[in-house]
């Protein structure tokens, strides 16, 4: 070990505040800004308190420190401890690397720009949103285990870190990889005896046989897991290249140590160079990390945590305020308006540039976590029920199909399941009590039929039964209105459907229904295509007894001279009419 | 160091002895005195257990029979008594969760062979209390025993996806359970039906569905990976029954398709498009048509031999008068019966079919045809349409005599689905899924049937842990029994699936086979996305 005076160039104080300072900044960050990707990766999981859990992530090596991570993901639940837990994790590597430098390195300025990158790699790397909480955790075990190293010093001490690499490796999987690299490394250009150099060869072997008897013997994984697992398997080139370079400077940083220690007697070795050094790095790791933000992913997964909240208008507000331009935003706005019984009254209030594609999410892969939605609004829970199951047995349990599982189950009178479901939320922190009052509808169904949600699903549950057309989803609403003509969810999303497409004269059809099925006036929307049918054929159709609002009837002509004034300035027309009339079905009919 | 060495001896004595307490609290065996019957108060009922082992059949060679007393109180007594030899186990509990010790379980039921154990239960809220005594209940020891070794695919019950499939063996004796073929190292790739030859542990099949695809055959612990799917045929080999002497195995090509239903009381619908009757000749790599010439009228499927190889039994129904997405009105009225052909093994030839059991006749509808190994009883499947029970809560297993040609509804029949069934080697025990305990999770059940056809009361495989299935979501399907333990592990078949697979040849025209393989999958759906159910 390389021995100074540390007064001048490094100081404790320094560090503590650069440390402190991105923990703050961090915490920040996921508090105010970056909420969003807490809330994607909690809800990818759902940790459970029980043996067999535990035993699903025993089977593998690196399934313990995915275990742990899947522990610490669960607490993201909370805004605020999500934000301290990951905030945390990400400055400990500067805490570890404070402690390894003081001992590699001690004095040297360059120790300070050192133990900050790994943190700020790790905090560019997280803005992503599958950048989870075990990759973290992955680096902090390394460091750990390099400290550990670092200490032992006598000579059954190394033999330790070598006899409890098989258990690390079996801990952490491929990280234990990387800290091999390291490892290496530093017996290379630390070793100070013949025998680190055996040590290092001695480790390389251990870490092959612990991979060859692990793949053959122990685990039943393929080469691929136990050489990879559970490293990111993300295909984001800039992602990718912050991976790596995080892996590279891990194992080269005993040589980056060993480099830094060469210029002890540089000029550049003071504190002032320390600490701007340090903050530049750090500004630049704070820049890019608000450069990558994508507003349109946060507002996606935004929307869908006030879905799954069930917070129906704050969703509506959400997306009038700050219009997601993907499809799934726009799906999930549509879900909001109508479980809040307002599809065919605000549905043009939000943006729609999909057409149907936004009412109802086509069956596969991509969409297996959300298109239960669609169908559960509708009141076809079975279908609703099977979507929820499909991403079950596909990404496991997460609460949102859990849940969803647990309330199809209740509306469909088969309480066996449903309590099944409810005990996995039981075993949970933060579903627990959503589960305890959940349960006790198992035992007094008339809670179901009194509760405002599920009563009103039981309310247009079909009375017939018929055939899902999974391929063409669409056409599952006029199958249902025939098996249950009072469901009105359904009747609006067919309309919906209807408006999107275009489709006036069918809309006309269904017009004179409405009233029978409880409609004291018509939502806006059907009232705007009344008058442009009226306005193209000059035939007022059937209302079943059911007006058209006044206010309606005035907004059109004002629309209609607008129309005429506006169009003659072409340049100008689609935006004048936007500003006045983006909200009206005319609008859409004229100009999308 | 030296003034803490004491302290942590001290502390393992102290841990060693609350040991030696718990255990000796827990469990007295042969010899001990129940002090709870003399003060007990009498309810004159017996008690709730979960799994319902109250009165069931078992074979000599269970492993224990674990349970849940579902009663309310803290503190619970168990005492298994031999009638014959007096000997007695006793398990105090203070969560109601029975389970007998493996040794002294086996010394029980081996005491109480072809005879029955009495069990005595008592409740208290705690141990100071009083006890309450129930009725006694008991579990008749057949003499004969059950083949020690059941085979299941674990699976979620679910629809299109699946993720992690296991095929394992459990040793019905204890509660060792062995992994045969683990698809997470076989590229995730579905594992279905598999087949035994006379309930040999050393010749059986295996499907396989992926990129890994084939019918990995076992013959003597070597593997090999083939192909029977030649163009012809209208779907891929599937549904399998090995022929007594090992040389042909028959399958039913279908091709599946699925349904999902929007009311509650069903959920989904699996039915065949086409389905045909093929042979495979192991011997000479050939499959043939078993199909009639008037095949396109008929889908014939859930091919199963007679004991003696002379009959293939199978179920057959109309073909149905729509393409690719049929109605649920056609599909309700689509009834299988039960029928069957004569076979010659030496020019593998088949005779005309004949109806076995008229299942249209009465407006149901049969499947899965199994005949016991001594030839006396066949059992199958009813249900009120289609040929895929498993989703049917209203199907029940029927025993028909093979001398008088009489079925009659089985005891065993539940208020949910009994559905796939397959027998021990020595006819006594029969195994068949059920979905009672949960209406959507199979469990093995076992019953057993004397010479006589007389059923003794079911029960559902014992577990380690008897509070397993409340919390176990996976179905434990298809059931086999076999006779012994399989020595091949998941490697061998990894390995086994990088041999090329052996591509069967024709061996004869398939002109007559149905004509509607214009129907093609849904080229939307990934790999992944193809039903379990196909």
């Amino acid at each position: 070990m390389i021995k100074m005076n540390t007064s001048k160039t490094i100081v404790k104080k320094d560090v503590y505040i650069l440390l402190g300072l991105f923990f703050t900044t961090a915490f920040g960050y996921f508090f105010l800004v970056g909420n969003y990707i807490l809330f994607f990766q909690e809800t990818q999981s759902l940790f459970i308190f029980s043996r067999e859990f535990l035993n699903s992530y025993l089977i593998k090596p690196g399934g313990p420190l995915e275990y742990a991570a899947r522990f610490l993901t669960q607490f993201y639940a909370g805004k605020f401890s999500g934000s301290l837990i990951l905030s945390f994790v990400l400055t400990l590597p500067g805490i570890l690397l404070y402690i390894i430098n003081k001992r590699l390195i001690p004095g040297i300025s360059f120790s300070m720009l050192l133990l900050l990158i790994p943190s700020c790699l790790m905090l560019i790397m997280q803005t992503n949103y599958y950048h989870m909480m075990q990759y973290n955790l992955g680096f902090l075990v390394i460091l750990f285990y390099y400290l550990f190293s670092l200490f032992a010093e006598k000579k059954y001490h190394r033999l330790l870190v070598l006899i409890l690499f098989p258990l690390f490796y079996y801990l952490t999987g491929a990280y234990s990889l990387i800290f091999t690299g390291m490892y290496i490394i530093h017996n290379l250009f630390f070793a100070n005896e013949k025998q680190n150099y055996v040590n290092a060869l001695v480790l390389l072997i251990v870490a092959a046989a612990s991979i060859l008897v692990s793949m053959k013997i122990i685990f039943l994984q393929t080469f691929d897991q136990i050489i990879f697992f559970p490293l990111p398997v993300l295909e984001n080139s800039a992602y990718k290249a912050a991976f790596f370079i995080l892996a590279g400077f891990i194992v080269l940083y005993p040589l980056l140590c060993r480099i830094a220690a060469a210029g002890k007697n540089n000029r550049l070795n003071t504190r002032l160079y320390a600490v701007f050094s340090a903050v530049i790095v750090f500004a630049v790791a704070v820049f890019i990390s608000f450069n990558i933000y994508n507003p349109q992913t946060s507002r996606v997964v935004e929307l869908e945590r006030l879905v799954f909240g069930e917070k129906w208008d704050e969703a509506i507000r959400f997306q009038e305020k700050k219009p997601s331009r993907n499809l799934i935003g726009q799906y999930f706005y549509n879900i909001a308006l109508s479980e809040s019984d307002q599809l065919c009254e605000r549905l043009f209030n939000g943006r729609q540039d999909f057409g149907f594609g936004s009412l109802v999410l086509p069956w596969g892969d991509e969409h297996l976590n959300r298109g239960a939605y669609f169908y559960y609004a509708v009141g076809l829970i079975n279908e609703a029920h099977r979507w929820a199951y499909e991403e079950m047995v596909v990404y496991g349990y997460r609460p949102q199909n859990i849940e969803l599982l647990a309330k199809t189950c209740l509306i469909n009178g088969d309480y066996r399941m449903a309590r099944r479901y409810i005990n996995i939320l039981k075993s949970t922190i933060y579903y627990r009590s959503w589960a305890k009052e959940f349960e006790k509808m198992l035992d007094n169904p008339e809670l179901i039929r009194s509760h405002p949600e599920l009563g009103a699903k039981l309310k247009i549950l079909p009375k017939s039964s018929f055939f899902i057309q999974f391929n063409e989803p669409q056409v599952n609403l006029p199958l249902l209105l025939n098996a249950q003509p009072d469901n009105r969810k359904a009747f609006e999303y067919y309309i919906a459907g209807l408006l999107l497409t275009k489709n006036i004269e069918i809309i006309m059809n269904n017009v004179p229904k409405m009233k029978s099925m409880g409609y004291t006036s018509i939502p806006k929307h059907i009232e705007e295509a009344i008058l442009i049918y009226y306005n193209s054929t000059k035939i007022f159709p059937d209302l079943g007894g059911l007006t058209i609002r006044n206010e309606t009837r005035l907004r059109f002509d004002q629309y209609f001279v607008t129309y005429v004034e506006a169009r003659k300035r072409q340049s100008t027309f689609k935006e004048r009419m936007e500003e006045k009339f983006g909200n009206t079905f005319w609008f859409y009919f004229h100009f999308k | 160091m030296s003034d803490k060495a004491p302290h942590i001896n001290m502390r393992l004595g102290i841990k060693l002895y609350s040991l030696f307490l718990l255990f000796s609290g827990i469990l007295f065996c042969n010899g001990c005195k129940s002090d709870v019957s003399e003060n007990s108060l009498r309810i004159n009922r017996k008690p709730v257990i979960e799994p319902d082992y109250i009165n069931v059949t078992i074979p000599p060679n269970i492993a224990p029979m674990n349970f849940t007393i579902a009663e309310e109180g803290n503190s619970f007594t168990v005492i298994g008594i031999s009638r014959i030899t007096g000997y007695q186990i006793k398990i105090n509990s203070t969560h109601g969760i029975i389970r007998f010790p493996e040794k002294a379980w086996r010394k029980l039921v081996s005491d109480c062979t072809g005879d029955s154990i009495e069990f005595r239960i008592f409740s208290s809220k705690n141990r100071k209390d009083a006890a309450v005594k129930y009725d006694p209940f008991y579990m008749t020891v057949a003499s004969e025993k059950i083949d020690p070794y059941l085979v299941y695919r674990l699976i979620y019950p679910g629809y299109y996806s699946w993720s992690n499939i296991k095929i394992v063996q459990r040793c019905i004796e204890n509660f060792r359970e062995e992994s045969i073929i683990e698809n997470q190292i076989m590229e995730k790739n579905c594992a279905n039906c598999h087949s035994f030859n006379n309930n040999s542990p050393d010749r059986f099949m295996i499907h396989i569905r992926g990129s890994l695809g084939g019918t990995y055959i076992v013959e003597d612990g070597k593997i090999t990976r083939t192909d029977p799917k030649i163009d012809a045929m209208p779907g891929g080999a599937t549904y399998p029954s090995w022929h007594p002497d090992g040389r042909y195995l028959a399958f039913s090509s279908n091709q599946v398709r699925q349904s999902f239903y929007s009311q509650p009381e069903k959920s989904i619908e699996v039915f065949d498009l086409v389905s045909s009757l093929i042979l495979y000749d192991r011997k000479n790599n050939e499959i043939i048509t078993i199909t009639d010439s008037d095949t396109t009228k008929y889908l014939q499927t859930f091919p199963s031999w007679s004991p003696d190889g002379k009959y293939l039994y199978f179920c057959q129904a109309l073909q149905y008068k729509f393409l690719d997405s049929p109605e649920l009105d056609q599909i309700k009225n689509t009834h299988y019966n039960l029928a069957r052909k004569s076979f010659d093994p030496e020019t593998r030839v088949f005779g005309e079919t004949e109806i076995v059991f008229n299942a249209e006749e009465i407006n149901k509808s049969a499947s899965f045809p199994r005949i016991s190994p001594d030839g006396k009883y066949l059992v199958f499947t009813l249900a009120d349409y289609g040929t895929f029970p498993i989703w049917h809560r209203e199907a029940d297993l029927y025993m028909m005599n093979m001398q008088s040609r009489v079925s009659i509804r089985m005891n065993v029949n539940s208020n949910e689905t009994e559905s796939y069934h397959s027998w021990s080697s020595n006819s006594k025990w029969l195994v068949f899924s059920s979905k009672r305990i949960d209406g959507r999770s199979a469990r093995p059940h076992f019953v057993h049937i004397d010479s006589s056809g007389n059923q003794g009361k079911e029960f559902v495989l014992p577990q380690k842990d008897p509070t397993l299935y409340t919390r176990m979501l996976e179905s434990f399907n298809i059931p086999e029994l076999v006779k012994g333990r399989i020595k091949l592990k998941p490697r061998d078949f990894a390995e086994a699936s990088k041999q090329e697979a052996l591509k069967a040849k024709s061996g004869n025209h398939l002109e007559n086979n149905p004509k509607r393989t214009d129907v093609k999958k849904d080229t939307r759906l990934k790999a992944n996305q193809r039903s379990i159910h196909e």
